[in-house]
């Protein structure tokens, strides 16, 4: 009743009402992705579909490090219709992670800095989507939830873009069911998960933040009801 | 006395070789084993590049190794030719 108080005219509450009807069937019609595939699905990240890797850098003024996780797992519960409700998580293992130097490699697992023996996973699970615009079969957003490394936890919002593959001939020879591919890019501060590192390291021979890009590939089957 | 100064020479060319050697390898400040390559191909499902890092075996010298090297030849170099010059003087 207020609203009809606020347009002078009935004509102008209707064009009102068709706006807002437009803009709320558009918000809707972003969290999908046009693909003839729907329901709840169990997204599993899967090396033979393509290789699962995070590749990160530590830029510092002394010294450039490149790097790589491979021990990269993770499950999602993932709907094609509403991406939106998308939840999982995703780990690798401390352990896995290499800088072409055997000793920096030691000295990255150590209690110095990751500590693999009492921290041996990092983890991220989302709990909430958002900004989530599709194109076709592949959508972009942010994936929020709790990123676990060095035994601390933090909320962070990751940028990710996905491409969906519909089960078909080829993506078969791969895996079972749908294919998906979920890239990546963000930074983490070593600070923020109470990583001190070798004093007088961090600034000179290790950045303070480290780029991350994760690559993740897995394949979606419908989830089995119990 | 000239096979000293020969030797002290060589010891220097080393010492100059090794740190040529560095500064082309990267002038990194570790040495490291294995190097990491990018390896970009289209991926025919998913129609997009995708990078894959793959570790091939590499040796790349780094200063923590090639340092104490050059400095300890050159030192050996410096030594010989002083003992050098010094017993040309005494004789």
């Amino acid at each position: 009743m207020q609203l009809k108080a606020i347009f002078r005219s009935k004509l102008s509450y209707a064009v009102f009402l068709l706006g807002m009807g437009m803009l709320g069937a558009g918000g809707v019609q972003a969290q999908r992705l046009a693909v003839a595939s729907g329901g709840e699905k169990l997204l599993t990240l899967n090396d033979n579909v393509n290789k699962n890797q995070f590749i990160w850098t530590s830029d510092a003024p002394l010294e450039s490090i490149r790097g790589t996780s491979e021990g990269v797992a993770g499950t999602f519960t993932i709907d094609p219709q509403d991406l939106s409700s998308l939840r999982g998580t995703i780990t690798t293992q401390v352990a896995t992670m290499k800088t072409g130097n055997d000793t920096r490699d030691n000295h990255l697992h150590s209690s110095e800095w990751l500590d693999a023996s009492r921290f041996p996973i990092i983890t991220f699970t989302i709990t909430s989507m958002g900004d989530v615009k599709t194109s076709g079969n592949s959508a972009t957003g942010m994936a929020t939830g709790n990123f676990t490394m060095h035994g601390v936890t933090k909320r962070v919002s990751i940028p990710f873009k996905m491409t969906y593959l519909v089960a078909n001939a080829s993506t078969r020879q791969r895996a079972p069911g749908d294919l998906v591919m979920i890239s990546a890019d963000f930074d983490i501060s070593l600070k923020d998960f109470n990583i001190a590192g070798t004093e007088g390291v961090i600034g000179s021979k290790v950045g303070e933040k480290i780029k991350i890009t994760a690559q993740l590939f897995g394949n979606a089957l419908p989830r089995t009801t119990t | 006395m000239k096979s000293k100064q020969l030797f002290a020479i060589i010891l220097f060319v080393i010492a100059a070789g090794l740190l040529g050697w560095w500064i082309a390898a990267g002038h990194h400040p570790w040495t490291t084993t294995q190097r990491m390559v990018s390896v970009p191909a289209t991926d025919p499902l998913f129609g997009t590049t995708v990078v894959t890092q793959k570790w091939v075996n590499q040796f790349t010298p780094g200063i923590e190794m090639i340092g104490p090297a050059v400095v300890v030849l050159a030192g050996i170099g410096s030594w010989m030719l002083w003992r050098n010059r010094k017993q040309s003087r005494a004789i």
